[in-house]
């Protein structure tokens, strides 16, 4: 980063690049969960196809398409509904704000409720985290991400309440734009797992219900 | 950042006394920081070194009956994960603590709140992990625990500990490192571009983005591994078709980046102190900066040469076997450019230099037996012997170790405003360099002779007796030059010379400043116009090209006046160490009693939320007066 | 206060930009569901669910995290742990091989480098050598027998490679499971012995079986069980 040499008195707030430092952390962090996520992905990968039979077919036929991409479209939709948030934020719309945040959140949680019955459907089934490899892999991947999910429900919340009690520490767009950035993340991520793990995976596979 | 004006105060008063016991507890300042790594760190080297005498004493003749094999397992598990996570890292992170902000002309980090916690928590995660030995087994299936006997049923609970000790290690050095990332890139001093950065500086920007990239790995591994111990999954379990060779691929992908991790930070002390004590510039400081990068990017393609005897397969093999070859090449660019820097230099052996000379005579030797590694058929036969065992201790010992104590004699005067004693500290570099080569030098021999490591004994006929004895001799130098060392501490505390800013007429920024310096580090954050430019503001190019001590000197401006007004420094925070407790009490419990980890989790979550509601700096503290001097009725006053 | 907006950076979309690019992920997500029942070869499908979810994934990051609108400085510090972990990621599956989709018993494993002895012919075991992997094979009981190892611990007369020492002597063992637990016919002490080979261990062996019942499907062990109860 070439500078100028011209006379500046860096108060406390100077930075060298004029980048917000926890904006910079959020994009470091993403950039390092890639690396989490990216295990987790490979190691169900590379396991794919060994696991033990299930009702004599692959485990992956439990696999529900029509259901899953109900609840890809839910959170695909939470992110439209976060940067909506985030533009009223950097306008100063501190009531539509809210209100983004808490259909965000909404959104969230109407993802988290579909991937508690998905595993409830697969725990009636006989599919549970230790039953064979497929489980392992499946509910460990799936259950972190649904972790950020979480995650990222109460940290929207937080701030929705903290908008109520302390509107001045929600005066600066940079913190919702930073909680976004993360809960686009978290989108992201699932746009891997749905087509690495249920599109790509269901495919070709035997089953008896087809 | 929230810059609140605090209507009400929050649960407990923000602690702002200067001196005592809490104002270290609640630190933020980096100095203080990295000064409890470094005696933490060194506290836990001993730990480790006492391991390391154990198995010594051990294994000094045939079948002695020292320690029991079982003991002798968990000796050499917690050795070597001691030395890795404990020492070698934390010693580093004192530097980057400390040093960083000086070097880049910074008053702090870029979250100083964020950067206590990770002190904390490495310290609990250390506690935790050693609390293993209290509780009947401490973790015995190696510092790399391969599957399955890491699993369920192979292994005790000490590897419960191990995983649970390295999670909670592993937080610390990822906020450590998105610490220090932002802060090197966003808080250096005006006019200081990238490459005008100090090599330690650069060193420790790729040593964070290796943590930060390599960390997750293990963190996905040591989760996994959990689960197949706690839940009954099966990702390491070859009766349900998985392959334990996952656990290593995942466990290498993040473990040779850490040896990375390991070397840089004295790679870039080196680089340091060389030209100070050459009076020359570092000799391609481009290119050493470069060859550190690609150092960086090249480690994530070597994992599988910790794997060569598992039936990786030819092509495997190959690819791993040519790409360890070709990491050589940078290392071996930073070797030149240092010498080069010695050449034609004005030296001085001070015995920070005698370190740094050491290192790279050492590093160089450990250098040359991994190449003989990354020889495929070699490395079959060198493969869990004693010849690794030699390999990585001369580029672990020899390279990273020397290379800190190396920094550690550079910036004593620094942080202690006290000189060192140079004749002991000579003293202690002899012996390290005997002792070192005398333990670790017939291992080579060992080895290639087919002493297998990680067993506890051998038998008279084998013909080791003499080199393991002769090695284990080695250790007790050591622990002279180790004496000698505590020796000089002691004495220096009240005896040492006073340090005055610069006492080795050095080129980096920290040098401009009082030793130890001030709280606000610099009365007013420098202007820099090119690389070393403090050196350049001491010096000028003369006719012949040497250097002319310029009239003014380097102008110690308003600093050697203790002046500092209207500095608005972070004020000091119970919630960092109140956050890592509450973490690791989350992790304890997991081993322990669920109702822990409750405990833990509450505790957490009210630490997070009162750090988030709690400004950076107290308000109370703006209106006071020379900054330091925080006037709070409630505490009576400040005291110095 | 820090500085939301820096001199290289763009000014963000607007709101019903937004929206628009809402739709039009919507849209991509549709044509993913709908094309996974399509009749089209395998590959070509996966490749296109590869490329879809590649567009929508770019789309966000851009659009919806302003990667395309900030400092290039964000950018290239999440690309980089980007191409790491997809690096990583494609590493391993490269090591184990594991390219193929779909379940096992249409899976193609990748070629062994060490070749197994598997019997083809049901009568007759030969002493020659078939490689093994790659196409799917007649699920036979002796060629499940030493497929799945059992073959490393138990001698069966006759069959080649069933040499092992480790475990009881087989050859007779459809005979010897009728009377070994009262109660239990052999076909029933036969799938005891490999679900739970703890529950009897011969006297003078070491209880050391693996339990290897989740390694096959149903028919296989159909046929492993068949087989070992036709040895009289």
């Amino acid at each position: 980063m070439a500078m100028t040499p011209h006379t500046v008195i860096p108060d406390e707030h100077y930075t060298s690049t004029g980048l917000s430092h926890r904006k910079l952390l959020m994009w470091i962090f993403l950039g390092s969960e890639c690396l989490f996520f990216g295990s987790l992905i490979a190691t169900h990968m590379v396991n794919r196809g060994k696991a033990a039979l299930l009702h004599g077919e692959s485990p992956a036929c439990l696999l529900d398409i029509p259901i899953t991409s109900t609840s890809t479209f839910v959170l695909l939709m939470s992110s439209v509904m976060m940067v909506l948030a985030v533009s009223s934020a950097e306008r100063g719309k501190l009531g539509s704000m809210r209100f983004w945040l808490f259909m965000t959140a909404l959104l969230g949680s109407g993802f988290l409720l579909f991937q508690v019955y998905e595993f409830n459907l697969f725990v009636d089934e006989g599919l549970t985290i230790g039953t064979n490899l497929f489980g392992s892999t499946f509910f460990t991947l799936t259950g972190f991400h649904g972790t950020h999910v979480t995650i990222g429900v109460i940290w929207l919340l937080s701030i929705l309440a903290i908008s109520f009690i302390r509107p001045d520490m929600v005066k600066n767009p940079l913190n919702v734009d930073i909680a976004g950035l993360y809960w686009h993340f978290v989108d992201i991520v699932w746009i891997v797992i749905f087509t690495v793990v249920y599109l790509v995976g269901r495919l070709g596979v035997e089953c008896a219900g087809a | 950042m929230a810059t609140a004006s605090i209507a009400k105060r929050g649960m407990f008063a923000r602690p702002i006394a200067p001196t005592g016991l809490w104002s270290w507890i609640t630190t933020i300042d980096h100095k203080r920081i990295g000064a409890l790594y470094g005696v933490t760190a060194f506290i836990l080297f001993l730990i480790g070194g006492v391991e390391a005498l154990l198995m010594r004493l051990q294994l000094s003749q045939a079948e002695a009956g020292v320690v029991t094999p079982e003991a002798f397992n968990q000796l050499f598990t917690m050795h070597g994960t001691t030395m890795i996570f404990l020492v070698i890292m934390p010693m580093g992170a004192a530097f980057f603590n400390f040093m960083i902000p000086l070097m880049i002309g910074a008053r702090d980090v870029a979250f100083p709140r964020l950067n206590a916690f990770s002190y904390w928590t490495f310290l609990f995660g250390a506690i935790l992990l050693n609390a293993s030995f209290f509780t009947g087994s401490a973790p015995d299936v190696g510092w790399f625990a391969y599957a399955p006997l890491n699993g369920p049923g192979f292994s005790d609970t000490g590897v419960d500990y191990w995983i649970l000790g390295l999670q909670v290690l592993g937080v610390a050095s990822l906020a450590a490192a998105f610490n220090f990332i932002v802060t090197i890139i966003n808080l250096r001093a005006p006019g200081m571009s990238m490459m005008k950065l100090p090599v330690f500086v650069w060193m420790t920007l790729v040593v964070s983005f290796l943590i930060i990239l390599a960390f997750p790995v293990i963190t996905v591994a040591i989760t996994l591994l959990l689960f197949d111990r706690q839940f009954g999954t099966e990702f390491f379990n070859s009766a349900a078709g998985a392959s334990p060779l996952v656990w290593q691929h995942l466990f290498w992908a993040f473990g040779h980046p850490e040896v990375y991790i390991l070397i840089l930070p004295a790679m870039g002390i080196v680089s340091e102190v060389l030209p100070v004590f050459s009076k020359k510039p570092l000799f391609g400081y481009t290119t050493v900066v470069l060859a550190g990068i690609i150092i960086g990017f090249m480690g994530w393609g070597v994992w599988a040469h910790h794997m060569f005897v598992t039936g990786l397969g030819p092509v495997a093999n190959s690819a791993f076997a040519i790409s360890t070859m070709f990491i050589a090449v940078p290392t071996g660019i930073k070797i030149f450019n240092w010498l080069g820097t010695l050449w034609g230099g004005s030296i001085r052996f001070t015995t920070s230099m005698l370190f740094s000379i050491g290192f790279i005579l050492l590093f160089t030797i450990g250098g040359i037996s991994g190449v003989m590694h990354s020889v495929v058929p070699s490395d079959a036969q060198q493969s869990d012997t004693y010849f690794i065992v030699a390999h990585l201790h001369y580029v672990l010992f020899g390279g990273a170790l020397m290379g800190i104590f190396s920094g550690i004699y550079y910036w004593w005067p620094k942080m202690t405003g006290r000189m060192l004693n140079e004749t002991l500290g000579k003293l202690h570099f002899w012996l390290w360099f005997l002792g070192m080569n005398i333990t670790f030098f017939p291992m080579h021999f060992l080895g290639l002779d087919g002493m297998p490591r990680r067993v506890y004994t051998y038998s008279e006929g084998m013909g080791w007796d003499f080199w393991n004895a002769f090695a284990t001799v080695g250790v007790f130098v050591l622990g002279l030059g180790l004496l000698v060392f505590l020796q000089n501490v002691w004495h220096s505390r009240k005896n040492g010379e006073a340090a005055g800013n610069d006492p080795w007429d050095a080129r980096t920024l920290e040098w401009s400043i009082p030793s130890p310096p001030p709280h606000y580090n610099f009365a007013q954050i420098p202007h820099v116009y090119e690389r070393d430019d403090f050196w350049h503001k001491k010096y000028a190019e003369g006719a012949d090209g040497r250097p002319v001590r310029t009239v003014q000197g380097a102008a110690p401006s308003s600093e050697e006046h203790g002046h500092g007004h209207n500095i608005h420094m972070p004020t000091p925070s119970y919630y960092p160490i109140l956050l890592s407790a509450g973490l690791t009490l989350i992790a304890g419990g997991l081993v322990s009693h669920i109702s822990v980890s409750v405990i833990g989790g509450i505790l957490a979550l009210f630490a997070l939320y009162s750090w988030v509601f709690e400004p950076p700096t107290a308000p109370e503290t703006q209106t006071a007066g020379p900054a330091g001097h925080a006037r709070d009725k409630r505490r009576g006053g400040g005291k110095r | 206060m820090e500085p939301h907006s820096h001199p290289s950076e763009k000014p963000h979309p607007s709101p019903l930009n937004y929206i628009v690019i809402g739709v039009i992920l919507t849209v991509i997500t549709a044509i993913e569901v709908w094309a996974f029942y399509w009749d089209v070869p395998m590959p070509l499908l996966v490749t296109f669910f590869i490329v879809l979810s590649i567009v929508k994934f770019a789309i966000v990051v851009l659009f919806y995290m302003h990667l395309r609108y900030d400092h290039k400085l964000f950018g290239s510090m999440f690309t980089g742990g980007l191409l790491l972990g997809v690096g990583v990621a494609l590493g391993l599956i490269a090591l184990f091989g594991n390219f193929f989709v779909g379940d096992r018993e249409t899976a193609h494993a990748p070629e062994p480098t060490f070749t197994p002895t598997i019997i083809a012919p049901r009568e007759t075991p030969t002493g020659t050598q078939t490689p093994g992997g790659g196409t799917p094979r007649p699920v036979t009981g002796e060629g499940v027998f030493i497929a799945k190892g059992c073959g490393g611990c138990h001698t069966i007369q006759g069959l080649s490679g069933a040499v092992g020492q480790v475990g009881p002597n087989l050859t007779n063992i459809g005979t010897v499971a009728a009377t070994r637990k009262p109660g239990l016919s052999a076909e029933q002490y036969m799938r005891e012995s490999i679900e739970q080979p703890g529950a009897f261990v011969v006297s003078g062996f070491a209880p050391v079986m693996p339990a290897l019942r989740g390694t096959m499907s149903e028919a296989e062990y159909q046929a492993l069980v068949n087989y070992l109860v036709s040895l009289k």
